[in-house]
């Protein structure tokens, strides 16, 4: 059988796995478009596409409770054949609206896969629409899941479209947090920092402060699958744009701090790091020499992460990831020349599917190194979970400490779906 | 082209062969770029967590798709298989390579050649429902078998049509083959069962189909091997007679179906399966003078619907028709369109895990207790 874990000495950057049939593990935790864009205040999302396709999304907005602001358009061989698909798109969408009776202000429109083989003339699709509903923003999503190793997946599209309602207003000097799911907050140092000017994050936004995103002049993302969709926006806004990674280093996190702090026009106070040092010299003394395993859903940067972890004595084996993201790039080289036996392990490898490495006494960083290790002791988090820059160290260290002492079923917590999000299950 | 705005799909024909042929050591393979796997696995697998099978996707990407570049497809399925040493291989297609008319067929003739395992297409496309799936897996399955042939076991039968889509409860297949203790229950297709099993089929005196995903498996097997079947299922309130039905089939080589020629009333409507409603309602008439009908969202109900049920995917359409019907017994995201009294009966290939907890055995459950209200 196939060698499935490699240990980072021997791995290529930046796909150290050669990766053929693809398997999905039972973690769901992560947000899907559905979720992602239920953000966009008084919206509602059409989808057209095939049964088995729509099943998963419409399955979403249920188990989200946001079912009344969803509509599917399912397609039939005949409705393919027909030669008509920007009519049938036209008129689904048209009663679509028609039968939703709440505040109403954008249309996400998903067409899929199909329409793009078919070269639908989606320009056609939105003219007439928009000429038909002059008084509702179309956000032109896609559901195209074909293209995303190639070109820009779904999300990273919708996360660049769902702000089209937003236009430029008076500048009241705000920050717009955006392109992640996750909030920031006690566990952010850009909470700190940005203490003076109004912060702006999506979660849970009315129409109107939806709007007032037109008002801030800088523009962050943290998050590089919101990367393109927050530049793209501060481009068309003329909004300043900075792009702050999730890091571990404190060279790095110092670097990005007094990036941050000119754009603010402060002078950058002095980081936590003593207090950082202590927290982790701490959890040491209490993890003692535990195995720890982290992922790549619950920790944008997992490289970093581990680079810090074994630097200070912890027992780190295991990173899953499927590939090596480019602003990782450092630590991996890092990682290679000093700790060279870390393995690494991919998640969607067919492999997987067979992977069993059952181990209650291990700490996993991630629902889905949880769900490979079937550990109880376990740390729940997706992108980072709004952990950034000293304060964001001295967070982890008390959630590692969390799910050391109390013990939780992953088999209960890890299938469901975008969390955070609304879950009625 | 059909726009729901109160309900969403039922399970799709991809999921629905990932479920029929999840236990029986396989490798079903989807040929799409992501999703289906996801989608299946979270809301219509119930199995996934705790019981390992091998089920991928492909990961098609826009290049391949557009170039026809099938020997990535080709290779990736030679590899895994090569590892994991699957009893077969199954290939499933989804709309893009559906609409590319990529030649699945010959594909699975190269793995085959070159794995030397067994491999049969089902000619899906993701564009229809779930039971429609199983049917395509069932009959697939049967047609690439070779089935053991020998002496028929006296009093026999296989049951067809048996997955956690539509008998969710652990204890269904135990409580059917309890109802059916008077028989030897050579296969159940396919939950609790072997390959080996289902290729004993044969060797069965009748097959009973109780969802209507059996009912193109229970029609190849009477067409090309004599063997009668019988419509119903075997719920505890029915033992008798199904018991009947399944004996008056092997005395008399015809099929036998419990869907009735009474007519049916608009006083109590079933919305859902087929087989299972019509069972369920058998029951009804039976024991409490209610007569009822069905109304069916799925494909494949051609012989299963008298000329008072009705076929229907429209749900603005649905709705006018339960205007009138005082009672119904449905799943409960049906409450929408329902504007008289819904008597729940949840059903995984509608709500997913919505109402997972709620879900009885409806092979023992009290038909009556869910109508205390009519009495």
């Amino acid at each position: 059988m196939e060698k499935i874990a490699l240990s980072i000495g021997e791995a290529s950057y930046p796909e150290p796995f050669s990766i053929g049939l693809e398997y999905n593990p039972p973690v769901h935790v992560t947000w899907n478009i559905v979720h992602i864009g239920m953000q966009v205040p008084d919206s509602m999302q059409v989808y057209i596409c095939a049964t088995n396709c729509m099943r998963g999304v419409i399955m979403t907005a249920y188990e989200m409770g946001a079912e009344d602001r969803f509509a599917c358009i399912t397609l039939e061989e005949s409705d393919i054949l027909r030669g008509d698909m920007e009519k049938q798109i036209i008129d689904g969408v048209s009663e679509s609206i028609r039968r939703y009776d709440k505040p109403l202000k954008a249309v996400i429109v998903f067409p899929v896969c199909i329409h793009k083989v078919l070269s639908t003339d989606l320009n056609y699709v939105y003219k007439t629409l928009r000429a038909r509903f002059p008084d509702l923003i179309f956000m032109e999503a896609y559901m195209d899941p074909l293209s995303q190793k190639e070109g820009l997946p779904p999300d990273q599209r919708l996360r660049a479209v769902m702000y089209d309602g937003v236009q430029p207003l008076k500048c009241d000097g705000g920050v717009n947090l955006l392109g992640s799911e996750v909030v920031h907050d006690r566990y952010s140092d850009l909470c700190d920092l940005i203490k003076n000017r109004p912060l702006r994050q999506l979660q849970g936004m009315r129409y109107s402060d939806y709007l007032q995103l037109g008002a801030s002049t800088l523009n962050i993302c943290t998050y590089s699958g919101g990367d393109y969709g927050i530049q793209a926006l501060s481009k068309r806004l003329n909004q300043d744009y900075l792009y702050l990674s999730s890091s571990f280093d404190y060279e790095e996190i110092d670097q990005q701090r007094t990036l941050l702090c000119e754009r603010l026009g402060i002078s950058a106070p002095e980081g936590e790091k003593e207090a950082c040092e202590e927290a982790l010299a701490a959890l040491k003394g209490l993890l003692q020499d535990i195995e720890i395993v982290i992922d790549y859903v619950g920790i944008t940067r997992p490289l970093s992460l581990a680079r810090l972890l074994l630097d200070h004595g912890f027992h780190v084996t295991q990173v899953y990831l499927d590939t090596i993201f480019t602003e990782e790039k450092k630590d991996f080289d890092y990682l290679q020349a000093h700790y060279p036996h870390l393995t690494l392990l991919p998640t969607i490898h067919s492999h997987m599917r067979v992977y069993q490495n059952k181990d209650p006494d291990v700490l996993a960083i991630g629902p889905k190194a949880a769900y490979f290790r079937k550990t109880p002791h376990f740390v729940n988090m997706i992108e980072n979970g709004g952990l950034w820059g000293y304060k964001g160290i001295l967070g982890l260290c008390e959630l590692m400490k969390e799910a050391y002492l109390e013990e939780k079923d992953p088999a209960v917590i890890v299938p469901r779906k975008g969390l955070g999000c609304e879950c009625v299950l | 082209m059909n726009v729901y705005t109160s309900l969403p799909v039922y399970t799709g024909d991809v999921s629905g062969v990932c479920s029929a042929l999840y236990e029986l050591g396989g490798m079903i393979v989807i040929h799409d770029p992501s999703g289906c796997n996801s989608t299946y696995n979270t809301h219509d697998e119930i199995r996934w967590y705790d019981h390992p099978s091998l089920i991928f996707i492909s990961g098609l990407k826009e290049s391949d798709a557009i170039m026809g570049n099938d020997q990535k497809f080709i290779d990736d399925i030679i590899a895994s298989a090569n590892d994991l040493q699957p009893r077969f291989i199954v290939l499933v297609n989804s709309p893009v390579p559906y609409i590319n008319g990529t030649d699945m067929e010959a594909i699975c003739h190269q793995v085959s050649e070159k794995t030397g395992i067994p491999t049969f297409y089902v000619p899906t496309n993701a564009l229809h429902d779930y039971a429609h799936g199983i049917s395509l897996a069932f009959t697939s399955l049967a047609k690439a078998f070779t089935f053991k042939r020998g002496e028929k076991i006296p009093h026999s039968l296989n049951i067809l049509g048996v997955t956690p889509l539509d008998y969710t409860s652990a204890t269904c297949v135990s409580s059917m083959k309890q109802v059916l203790s008077a028989f030897k229950v050579v296969s159940v297709w396919a939950k609790e069962a072997s390959l080996e099993e289902l290729e004993k089929s044969l060797l069965a005196q009748v097959n009973l189909v109780v969802s209507s995903s059996g009912l193109a498996l229970a029609k190849y097997l009477y067409k090309n091997y004599g063997m009668p079947y019988v419509i119903g299922v075997p719920l505890e309130a029915l033992q008798e007679t199904i018991t009947t039905l399944l004996e008056k089939a092997i005395a008399t080589g015809e099929n036998q179906s419990i869907i009735n020629s009474i007519h049916g009333d608009k006083k109590v409507t079933l919305i859902g399966e087929p087989i299972l409603a019509h069972s369920l309602g058998t029951v009804l008439t039976r024991d409490y003078a209610l007569d009822y009908r069905v109304l069916c969202d799925l494909e494949d109900h051609k012989g299963l619907l008298r000329k008072e049920d009705l076929a229907c995917h429209d749900e603005k359409h649905m709705q006018a028709y339960l205007q009138d019907s005082p009672y119904v017994i449905a799943d409960p995201l049906y409450r929408k369109i329902v504007s008289t009294k819904l008597i729940t009966l949840p059903h995984l290939a509608m709500s997913g895990r919505l109402f997972l907890k709620d879900i009885e055995d409806v092979i023992t459950m009290k038909v009556g207790g869910m109508c205390d209200e009519f009495k």
